[in-house]
């Protein structure tokens, strides 16, 4: 039997409700060095997505990249997701090497986000159910409200790691990022080799800060 | 509404789609033998589907991709949210027989519903009236039907002027195709529609295809596997089992 915890929101609880998730946020004794819970996680990254986004023209890419660094490094579990993403070919790698893929894939994930999140016209984040996985890991699934544009469903895996929570997927309108990923630089590293990937991958990076 | 042809006319079109109905329908049978999962994506046409998806890169490249940006310079975004809604009107129809087809009454009333409201309060389809009153818009197609029937994916295909298909999904080309209204028009207004349909059609794929360009090493690859599980999405109305799509192990 699958437990499915559901918490609905409800149009005028929500607008409350996520007003005082950002304002806890903000404050600065909330960032606990403790355990965290999935769901905390997920608001936090959203938290700071907000951030940027009303503060985007004022940061320009590279400001919006530092003032997102520390929640993303801290939401996301990047050695593991290197580890899936370049699948089989992990194995074959050097010490050396895997650090210089988990390095490169949290600076591409920065740029990423940095550049993708670059204004703001009244976007909402709103958490929609917390369901359990095999293997310990819990579903968060959540939505992107956009005024005047389509909703953007976003799902997030998360895996426990000393007492917290952190992000292994995101999945936006049922398209895993990691599954992509796993299949787009398994064709590069099958048909060009790591180095290449990396240097591909570093080519990508500076592109996302000049655009 | 457009004019419609005669009536013979209709129903020499309704048997030509009958027949190519049942052809898909075996083809989508066959097809079966060669299944495409996620995870080692059995491609066996990849060499010509490389050779279709770089023709269609060229073609966007160099007509579809400027249309669709000039279209968007020069209409303002009220003006295209209309044409949009109206062209997903029109092919309303595959979604409520698609719901029927997948045993969804409810939904399939709604979505009745929602065509009828739209095809008169919303002018023709121009305006989202029923959306105002609750009735959200579904995504259905006989390729997801032919899905929850049991019939596997499929070979992947990536088609000439179509993009990314399955065979499955393809197999719902025929059938979706008859039921879009804009198939019953006359040929006059089918044509300068269709071609408008497909610009807007285009510009609403456009971060999407963005996103591809920006982030893809592959571009291929990462089109194929963003297709095939966005396929997988909406086949589970966005609400598949988490294990089943969200899987983390290394493969192989």
């Amino acid at each position: 039997m699958r437990k499915v915890v559901r918490f609905r929101w409800f149009p005028g609880l929500s607008a409350a409700a996520l007003g005082a998730l950002l304002f806890a946020c903000m404050l600065p004794g909330t960032a606990r060095a403790g355990s965290t819970t999935p769901a905390e996680t997920v608001d936090r990254l959203h938290a700071s997505l907000l951030e940027v986004m009303q503060d985007a023209d004022g940061l320009k890419f590279t400001g919006r990249r530092e003032r997102l660094s520390p929640a993303i490094r801290a939401s996301f579990d990047f050695a593991f997701i290197s580890r899936i993403v370049l699948g089989r070919y992990w194995g074959e790698l050097s010490e050396d090497d895997r650090k210089r893929m988990v390095d490169t894939f949290t600076e591409l994930t920065l740029a990423t986000y940095a550049s993708r999140f670059d204004g703001y016209s009244g976007e909402r984040f709103q958490q929609m159910e917390i369901t359990p996985m095999s293997r310990g890991r819990m579903l968060v699934r959540t939505e992107m409200v956009r005024p005047g544009k389509d909703t953007v469903q976003l799902d997030y895996v998360l895996q426990e790691e000393n007492g917290k929570w952190l992000i292994v997927n995101v999945v936006a309108n049922g398209v895993s990022d990691l599954s992509l990923k796993r299949a787009d630089y398994g064709s590069i590293l099958k048909s060009q080799g790591f180095d290449s990937l990396i240097a591909r991958l570093r080519t990508q990076i500076a592109e996302l800060g000049g655009g | 509404m457009m004019p419609l042809s005669s009536e013979r006319g209709v129903f020499a079109r309704l048997s030509v789609a009958a027949i190519v109905f049942v052809t898909a329908a075996m083809l989508s049978a066959c097809a079966s033998t060669q299944v495409a999962d996620e995870s080692g994506t059995p491609d066996p046409y990849e060499d010509w589907n490389r050779k279709f998806y770089a023709f269609n890169d060229a073609l966007d490249k160099a007509i579809l991709a400027p249309a669709a940006h000039a279209y968007v310079e020069v209409t303002p975004a009220p003006m295209r949210r209309g044409v949009n809604n109206f062209f997903d009107n029109l092919a309303y129809p595959e979604v409520f027989i698609n719901d029927f087809l997948q045993g969804k009454v409810e939904q399939g009333f709604e979505d009745v519903g929602r065509f009828v409201i739209n095809s008169t309060f919303g002018l023709g389809g121009l305006i989202d009236f029923a959306g105002g009153l609750g009735f959200s818009r579904n995504n259905e197609d006989f390729g997801q039907t032919f899905a929850v029937w049991g019939f596997d994916a499929g070979a992947y295909f990536d088609l000439p002027f179509l993009g990314p298909n399955t065979a499955r999904d393809a197999s719902g080309i025929p059938p979706g195709t008859v039921t879009n209204l804009l198939f019953y028009a006359n040929s006059f207004v089918t044509f300068p529609l269709g071609l408008l349909k497909i610009v807007d059609q285009r510009a609403s794929l456009d971060s999407a295809i963005r996103i591809r360009d920006e982030t893809a090493l592959d571009p291929y690859v990462f089109q194929r596997e963003a297709y095939l599980q966005r396929r997988r999405h909406l086949i589970h109305d966005g609400d598949p089992p988490p294990d089943d799509l969200y899987t983390l192990e290394p493969i192989r």
